[in-house]
């Protein structure tokens, strides 16, 4: 998107335990008290919560980048409920404030995409904030146009085919649905072992790049290359 | 504007949620794209639907609202023309189900591998996916009306015991970021000239706490407690030192299960070690279960006990009307450092007939109610 558009990108990868420091920024504590130390011995008087002893992180990078910027918050659901409440500010009212430092207010034009995988529910505050768009897996025409456009070499045959069957594989009641990413492997690993017409026996001997658990491959072995 | 209002305000009487935020953002898209433009919907699709089971809802709703304006690209054109085969499928999207349709149409005529297997075909139709529950119906639905087997529930028993895990071990992580030991940073900070540089924080203490979960799998709890087993399977690894123990009229533990690799494995595992001690649809009688149980354990005050029960001791002795199984009650409280008893009985029929609800409360023990998985799931979070 920010190719699209033609600007600058900034991305934070949220995860279980993720901080509001991680996310916009922290003093830098360190540089703080060797300024204090060298303010004591010099007995000068420097004040050690300005902008230039705080480390500035994406968001708020995102926030004060001169230029239009796309900002990707990704897997907010993985995010604790106190990440999404600070976001809150940001997303509504486009500021970001900082104790001790002060207010930051949005300097250019952003488009903030936040993506989730529902493993658990948003605040009913986040997604008011927001507008919600449902992506499904992709149809067969359009997973084969992804699939080459990532991966120009493959012959259509063979894209044809493994997107086939990675389309009856996730109707399967399985733990872990392949994604596109590893229809894209798997077409990759073929190309790889140089069986560019996918032969059964090489498509059943490299499935195990798109399945990540036993209990799958099982069942893939018996329901589809029984 | 006030077209956008009553549309806002239709959707609220048909239980979506739509905020003044978002009723100002739909003026804001009315403002920007025209009613008859297919894509209108979908824009205040994206405005107002939060949850993708809201979906449908909103579809019928603006259909009656706004006339049937529709990104249907299925439909032949109104001279007759088919629509052209390049157009955007993910602009022309109606609804989820309508792109399972699609996908399910272009996989027949695709030159996939072909799948002959009868067990494959006799899997249902993707279609029918959508009929199954949504999780958050399953576990917000009685907990007492779940008494089958259910492939979702036992894959969401499984889900929601690894996010307690996660959820326990981020909180044991926490708390073990200590307070500043102020000796040691003294001590560390000579080397910089005394200049408080390396702040070092005192170690965590070790945790030594046991927990010990006691099902009771007399006919009315029975699949309550396979539920509640589940989440302690897959949370167990957040738990130090679990022990697991089955009653009805006598105690059982069923510990071993927990070490078997697969969670179906372990339910197996419990279902027969039940089933090998005829605990099948038993009678409760918690003064001997508890009596059993107290025999067969060390409780401590680093121990801490659940119970899932509906208190209700049926066949337990009881001397001017209190049934004795309160004092063994009282004994453990005494003993542990906590004792939780999760109750799936509406907290109007506690005390009710033979419920022991407050006697135990009296005892010592701390009474939850726990009418559906999220309640349970919460609790086991906090324990």
């Amino acid at each position: 998107m920010a190719r699209a558009l033609g600007r600058d990108f900034f991305r934070v990868q949220c995860y279980e335990g993720i901080t509001f420091e991680q996310m916009v920024g922290e003093w830098n504590y360190q540089k703080q008290l060797l300024h204090l130390e060298m303010s004591r011995l010099k007995e000068t008087d420097k004040d050690v919560f300005s902008e230039e002893f705080f480390i500035k992180r994406p968001l708020l990078q995102a926030f004060i980048n001169p230029n239009p910027a796309v900002m990707l918050i990704d897997e907010i659901d993985k995010a604790d409920e106190e990440v999404e409440s600070f976001l809150l500010q940001a997303l509504g009212e486009k500021e970001i404030t900082v104790n001790d430092l002060g207010t930051f207010t949005l300097k250019n034009d952003l488009l903030v995409v936040l993506t989730s995988n529902s493993q658990r529910m948003l605040l009913d505050e986040t997604r008011d904030r927001c507008l919600f768009l449902y992506i499904d897996y992709p149809t067969l025409e359009r997973e084969i146009e992804i699939v080459k456009s990532l991966v120009p070499d493959a012959p259509h045959e063979l894209v044809e085919k493994v997107v086939g069957l990675i389309q009856s594989i996730r109707k399967l009641d399985l733990v872990k649905i392949p994604s596109i990413r590893a229809t894209v492997d798997w077409v990759r690993t073929l190309l790889a072992t140089g069986d560019r017409d996918a032969s059964d026996e090489s498509l059943e001997k490299t499935v195990r790049v798109v399945l990540k658990s036993e209990e799958d491959r099982e069942k893939v072995d018996t329901k589809i290359f029984k | 504007m006030d077209k956008i209002v009553t549309f806002s305000g239709l959707l609220r009487e048909k239980g979506i949620p739509v905020s003044i935020r978002s009723t100002h953002t739909g003026a804001e898209v009315s403002k920007l794209i025209n009613e008859d433009d297919p894509l209108f919907r979908e824009a205040l699709a994206a405005v107002y639907v939060k949850e993708q089971k809201q979906r449908e809802s909103f579809n019928q709703i603006f259909d009656e609202f706004f006339g049937g304006v529709t990104a249907d690209t299925d439909e032949e054109g109104a001279d007759g023309t088919s629509p052209s085969p390049k157009k955007n499928v993910w602009s022309t999207k109606k609804s989820q189900k309508w792109t399972i349709h699609h996908q399910e149409d272009n996989n027949k005529d695709s030159k996939a591998h072909e799948i002959s297997s009868d067990e494959f075909n006799s899997h249902p139709p993707l279609d029918d996916y959508k009929k199954t529950p949504d999780e958050s119906e399953l576990l917000s639905r009685d907990i007492n009306t779940l008494t089958s087997f259910e492939p979702e529930l036992f894959l969401l028993c499984q889900k929601m015991g690894k996010k307690i895990a996660m959820v326990r071990s981020r909180r044991q992580r926490q708390a073990r970021i200590m307070r500043p030991d102020i000796r040691r940073t003294i001590r560390k900070n000579l080397q910089n000239g005394g200049a408080l540089i390396d702040l070092v924080k005192s170690k965590p203490r070790m945790n030594k706490n046991h927990h010990f979960f006691l099902n009771d799998v007399s006919g009315s709890c029975d699949w309550i407690s396979n539920w509640f087993f589940c989440l302690i399977y897959a949370a167990q690894n957040s738990f130090r030192r679990v022990r697991v123990f089955d009653f009805d009229h006598r105690t059982v533990e069923t510990t071993s299960a927990m070490t078997e690799p697969s969670m179906m494995d372990a339910f197996i595992k419990v279902r027969d070690i039940r089933q090998k001690k005829l605990m099948i649809h038993g009678t409760s009688n918690m003064y001997q279960a508890f009596e059993s149980f107290l025999d067969s354990v060390q409780l401590n005050r680093r121990s801490t006990l659940m119970i899932l029960t509906d208190c209700r001791d049926w066949a337990g002795p009881k001397v001017d009307g209190i049934p004795q199984s309160a004092h063994l009650v009282e004994k453990m409280s005494r003993k542990c450092r906590k004792v939780m008893v999760f109750n799936p009985e509406d907290p109007k029929k506690w005390d009710v007939v033979d419920s022991c609800v407050s006697h135990y409360r009296d005892a010592g023990a701390k009474i939850h109610e726990v009418r559906n998985l999220n309640q349970l799931a919460h609790l086991v979070r906090d324990i």
